[in-house]
């Protein structure tokens, strides 16, 4: 299992979601990304994108204006 | 005794009509020329009330950008590009004309912020506008340079190309909505967000990139 950072700060939405779903397809299952993004709307952004594509969301933190986000790839 | 049925406007209900008749009155005349007082005016409230709500006039800005965020009303196009995997940039770069052309309709407000925060040369407006424009022409620059990674679309700068292409839209919508042309109004939103689409894909398009689909 490895982990991707993908820093997205700076990027407003759609941007960080698709810069995401880019990096996720090119890691094998299991594998993970790490997301930091500095919009707001990021945060439901990324759960929502998580349920409906069958990633699964590890972890979600927010220090000051600067949101963190541990995705796992899932199987599909 | 007679019960009053006038209803108390509670503290978000009053900062959400002092946002609205703002917008309105900025719209109508201008940044500059519109007063704390006018705004409490036309809410039927006093100054001190509205500068309890919002202490700055960017408070008030920063209000009006959250009303008119293009977030809210962003959604169709953004289910499009998070959950199909496949999209196809000409489907969304239409769906996202058709989308500004059909707010600026629906909301003149929009657009008459824009002219008058140009206009006036209003710091605070003119970043108002910048955060409500700056998403789309972000999204339209990140298009361009992916086509340009993949060889689709010619080299150059994709920012600038996307500035160019949110321009023309706005101009577009300005003839359509402010000045009311009916040149610019023979066809629907969707028809001319097709149009104006196609003649962006048709110039940074290599031959690789053709679709060979004419408008």
């Amino acid at each position: 299992m490895s982990t991707t950072s993908l820093d997205c700060s700076g990027l407003n939405c759609p941007l960080p979601i698709l810069r995401l779903s880019k990096a996720i397809n090119s890691v094998g299952a299991g594998d993970r990304i790490e997301l930091i993004a500095t919009d707001p709307g990021s945060i439901k952004d990324v759960q929502a994108w998580t349920n409906q594509t069958g990633n699964t969301l590890i972890e979600s933190r927010q220090d000051a204006q600067r949101y963190t986000f541990v995705i796992a790839k899932g199987r599909q | 005794m007679t019960k009053s049925v006038r209803h108390k406007l509670s503290a978000a209900e009053r900062r959400s009509l002092i946002v609205h008749k703002a917008i309105e009155l900025f719209a109508q005349q201008g940044f500059r020329a519109t007063r704390v007082k006018d705004i409490a005016e036309r809410v039927g409230t006093s100054d001190a009330l509205v500068f309890q709500h919002f202490p700055t006039k960017r408070d008030l800005y920063d209000a009006i950008l959250d009303e008119l965020c293009a977030r809210r009303h962003f959604t169709e196009v953004e289910q499009l590009l998070y959950y199909a995997p496949e999209y196809d940039v000409e489907d969304v770069l239409q769906r996202l004309s058709t989308w500004v052309m059909e707010q600026t309709e629906a909301e003149p407000a929009w657009l008459r912020l824009t002219l008058y925060a140009a206009l006036e040369q209003d710091d605070g407006a003119a970043d108002l506008i910048d955060e409500h424009f700056q998403r789309i022409i972000d999204y339209v620059a990140y298009e361009v340079a992916e086509g340009q990674h993949s060889g689709k679309f010619k080299a150059g700068d994709a920012r600038l190309l996307a500035r160019d292409f949110f321009a023309g839209l706005l101009g577009l919508s300005v003839m359509r909505t402010v000045a009311r042309d009916p040149r610019y109004r023979l066809d629907p939103p969707r028809a001319a967000a097709t149009v104006h689409v196609a003649t962006f894909l048709r110039g940074i398009r290599t031959h690789e990139g053709e679709s060979g689909n004419e408008v």
